[in-house]
């Protein structure tokens, strides 16, 4: 394996590789069933206050 | 069917994702400068540093000076015309740890050696602004004050050996006179034999002399950083180095 | 916790304490007996608090679970304000050496070159990692819903970090360094970080597993990764071989090209995991609280992640372009480097559109605007570093101050706002006040600091781009115009400039240490008191 081939599979081949790969990663993240989930999953930090049953510590 | 959902439930997955992700970089641009060989060329002249140099070059960095210097001509015709030759990977192969540099306060320092005299460094280095009056550079008159440590530079050799400098057996055994000869310039057959052109093939021989002007008995700080300064840059043969040999293609 | 553990604990402080007494005793230079000592005194003081801490009488104390560990979150911010403090103080100095060189004092401590990485520590590693600790600690309390895992763990990584950057800081001065940019501290410095790291990363770890809730929010996500990648890259790149167990002096493994990749992979991953990533956690948790708004889009967040970590790792090399390194590894850092705009941009918009909406609070929450305007830094930033790792931009600018002002306009404007903005929301909660001793001096605090930042950032453009012009500059018979003295005498102006930018944040800094000193002992600024009665 010299750097040559490597180079020219890195150049072609692999750069598709990895486009195509990276647009399925933003097809599947985008998926539209997924929504409700993520909603509620940004939620997550603006409720952590009042939760009854757990307090700022003093130690 | 894999869900996203798995990777934020489970710690560990995301774990172990993360960290494969961020190590394929650095293996894919650092681990090949091991095996491919053109990385560093072929040159004629490097040889490793002398004990005298060595503990100068440890004076370089426990002093920061590459936070403002350079040791790394970029191959662009004012850096050659400035500095000369452009810096080749051959030429830092002994150097542990590296002293590229990342910024020029100060102008760079790749071939600095033989560029002044003995007197202009150790004035320059005492007061700057003495003898260029413009400099932003600080003192440093304490390196003329204090003695070189230099009961331990053996081990400092063996250590090096260890990491891969051809550093030999003479050459241990006979580090500490070879620290005191350069620096006095007092019986130095046996440091130009150890690291003489005649063995390495440098462009330059070794230089012996009372450095730091301070004379030949008494050996300090500034002996071993001007001895250092005065050879950087000075070992490589260009007039053998052939940047179109397709052996030095990079 | 039991007694059995509490003992187990004081045998290891003990232990530590007797082996840094044996190897003080046999140091061979004195900067290694001196570390020895603060090691020795370090460990016997905290046998000693924990002597007079324990209830040997065997009894349970009551577990706390049902409560957040707060102490260490509230000492990690503390120590994030006291370190801030000190470290742009570090830096203003060093900046006004370059300006008027006769404040070296010709004297080896307060010269440039031990002071420098005093400054770049201090800053990165004391103020940014001590509010990465706490914020990280505080954090995965909140969005897990359960305590700290580990006990008192926390507590030892809290105490074990401030050792590190003391024994970091103490050796720059005294000449102990590794001369790796941002990673100088000598090898039992490094050991004895990646003991404290590796403790942190349980304690992390430890409360994402016993979270309470089924998800772990994106904000520990970067957090987590800014752990294992800081650990990964802290002990590549400070892989070395000591001259005497009993010294400080070592050599590092590699050499020359390949020893210059490993530094500048580790250099340039430390910009984009512990000063981008840690804080993009910051950022994905405190400007939502502040705003009281979910993220604009949380799928962008998990895009922004992969993306991010994946290609930040790629960049180093164009910290080497037209070096000895070889061509196509700097090729292909020019390349990722470039590509990095998109996900970092992505994270921007991500937090700024996080405002939609509710771009009024703007004008009244001075803590909401130090946020935003550090993720519009992060933005401004993350363009300028692609741009400048284009090999024919970079011929310009790389040896050159614009490097600086580029460095800093990310770290005063991104890291250090969100970072005082965090800060700011805390110190209420965690004092458990009813609000800031002021409002007003956060806006002063906000004002001092951008307009530092502007003359920061703008002379350093103008002295870098003027200075790599200059060098390269030939007149009509083909010959350098000016001689290297010439261009160093030109940047005096800018230099002086630079300092004033600095004075200007340093100032800011004191302003906030003094707003979170009123704020901890319950005060409320007079005037803002009756605003804040009439408003109610």
């Amino acid at each position: 394996m010299t750097y040559e081939t490597v180079a020219s599979w890195a150049g072609t081949f692999g750069a598709v590789l990895v486009a195509v790969f990276f647009i399925g990663v933003l097809i599947f993240i985008f998926r539209p069933g997924s929504k409700k989930t993520y909603e509620e999953l940004a939620r997550v930090p603006l409720e952590d206050d009042d939760i009854g049953e757990r307090k700022n510590g003093s130690t | 069917m894999f869900k996203h959902e798995k990777v934020e439930r489970s710690a560990t997955l995301l774990l172990v994702l993360s960290f494969i992700v961020v190590t394929i970089g650095g293996l894919v641009e650092i681990v090949p400068l091991f095996w491919l060989n053109n990385t560093i060329e072929k040159v004629k002249g490097m040889r490793p540093y002398t004990p005298l140099e060595l503990a100068g070059r440890n004076i370089y960095i426990r002093e920061g000076c590459y936070l403002c210097h350079s040791q790394m001509i970029r191959p662009f015709r004012d850096e050659v015309e400035r500095y000369g030759h452009y810096s080749l990977a051959a030429e830092s192969m002994y150097d542990h740890p590296f002293q590229w540099g990342s910024k020029r306060t100060g102008p760079d320092l790749a071939r600095v050696g033989g560029k002044y005299s003995d007197q202009w460094h150790v004035q320059h280095l005492i007061d700057p602004r003495a003898v260029v009056p413009e400099s932003v550079m600080p003192g440093y008159p304490f390196l003329a004050r204090r003695e070189l440590k230099y009961d331990d530079i053996a081990d400092h050799l063996k250590t090096l050996r260890k990491l891969g400098v051809p550093y030999d057996d003479d050459m241990i055994a006979n580090a500490k006179a070879d620290l005191v000869a350069q620096a006095s310039g007092e019986e130095t057959e046996g440091l130009i034999k150890r690291y003489g052109k005649a063995r390495w093939g440098s462009a330059t021989e070794v230089k012996a002399r009372d450095f730091g002007l301070d004379g030949p008995q008494k050996i300090t700080e500034m002996d071993a950083l001007v001895a250092y300064l005065q050879m950087l840059g000075t070992l490589v043969d260009f007039k053998t180095f052939d940047a179109t040999d397709v052996e030095n293609l990079r | 916790m039991s007694l059995t553990v509490r003992l187990v604990q004081m045998g290891l402080l003990g232990a530590g304490a007797l082996l840094a007494l044996f190897m003080a005793a046999n140091a061979v230079d004195e900067v290694f007996a001196f570390h020895m000592w603060v090691f020795f005194a370090a460990a016997v003081l905290g046998l000693f608090y924990m002597a007079r801490n324990t209830d040997f009488s065997g009894a349970q104390p009551a577990p706390k679970d049902d409560e957040y560990m707060d102490g260490v979150v509230k000492a990690g911010v503390i120590a994030t304000v006291f370190w801030g403090v000190i470290g742009f103080t570090m830096g203003v100095y060093a900046a006004s050496e370059l300006a008027w060189p006769f404040l070296n004092m010709d004297y080896e401590l307060l010269n440039f070159g031990r002071l420098r990485p005093v400054h770049t520590s201090a800053v990165i590693f004391a103020f940014g990692g001590n509010a990465l600790i706490a914020t990280s600690f505080y954090v995965v309390q909140r969005t897990n819903r359960t305590r700290l895992a580990f006990g008192n763990l926390a507590w030892f990584v809290f105490w074990g970090y401030q050792l590190f950057i003391v024994l970091a800081a103490t050796g720059y001065v005294l000449g102990a360094t590794q001369s790796r940019e941002y990673a100088e501290p000598e090898w039992y410095v490094d050991l004895w970080l990646t003991i404290v790291w590796v403790a942190y990363f349980l304690v992390f770890f430890g409360t994402l597993i016993k979270r309470k809730v089924s998800h772990i929010y994106v904000a520990n996500w970067f957090y987590l990764s800014f752990i294992v990648t800081i650990a990964m890259l802290h002990i590549g790149n400070n892989l070395a071989l000591p001259v005497s167990l009993f010294g400080m002096k070592s050599y590092s493994l590699l050499s020359g090209a390949p020893d210059a990749i490993t530094q500048w992979w580790y250099g340039h991953n430390a910009v984009g995991f512990f000063l981008t990533a840690g804080f993009l956690g910051m950022m994905y948790y405190f400007i939502p609280k502040q705003a009281q708004r979910p993220v604009y889009s949380y799928r962008l967040s998990i895009i922004h992640f992969w993306a991010l970590i994946f290609i930040y790792i790629w960049a180093g090399p164009h910290h080497l372009h037209y070096t000895a390194l070889p061509d196509w590894v700097q090729t292909l850092g020019m390349v990722m480097s470039v590509i990095l705009w998109m996900p970092s941009w992505g994270g921007m918009i991500n937090g700024l559109m996080t405002l939609s909406g509710a771009w009024d609070k703007l004008r009244t929450d001075p803590i909401l605007r130090m946020m935003v305007i550090a993720v519009a830094f992060y933005g401004m930033s993350t363009f300028e570093g692609p741009m400048m790792a284009i090999k024919s931009v970079n011929a310009l600018s790389h040896y050159t101050d614009w490097t600086v002002g580029h460095v800093h306009s990310g770290a005063l404007g991104w890291v250090g706002m969100i970072t005082m903005g965090s800060m700011y929301f805390l110190m209420p909660r965690l004092w458990n006040r009813e609000r800031l001793y002021s409002h007003t001096l956060v806006s002063w605090h906000f004002w001092l600091a951008t307009l530092g930042i502007v003359l920061y950032a703008a002379s350093m453009w103008v002295s870098g781009i003027m200075q790599g012009l200059m060098w390269r500059e030939y007149d009509d018979q083909g010959f350098l115009v000016y001689s290297f003295v010439e261009t160093v005498e030109a940047m005096h102006p800018y230099y002086v400039i630079r300092a004033l930018g600095g004075m200007l944040y340093l100032t800011g800094g004191l302003i906030m240490a003094y707003n979170f000193y009123m704020t901890a002992k319950g005060r409320v600024r007079a005037s803002e008191a009756a605003l804040a009665a009439a408003k109610a």
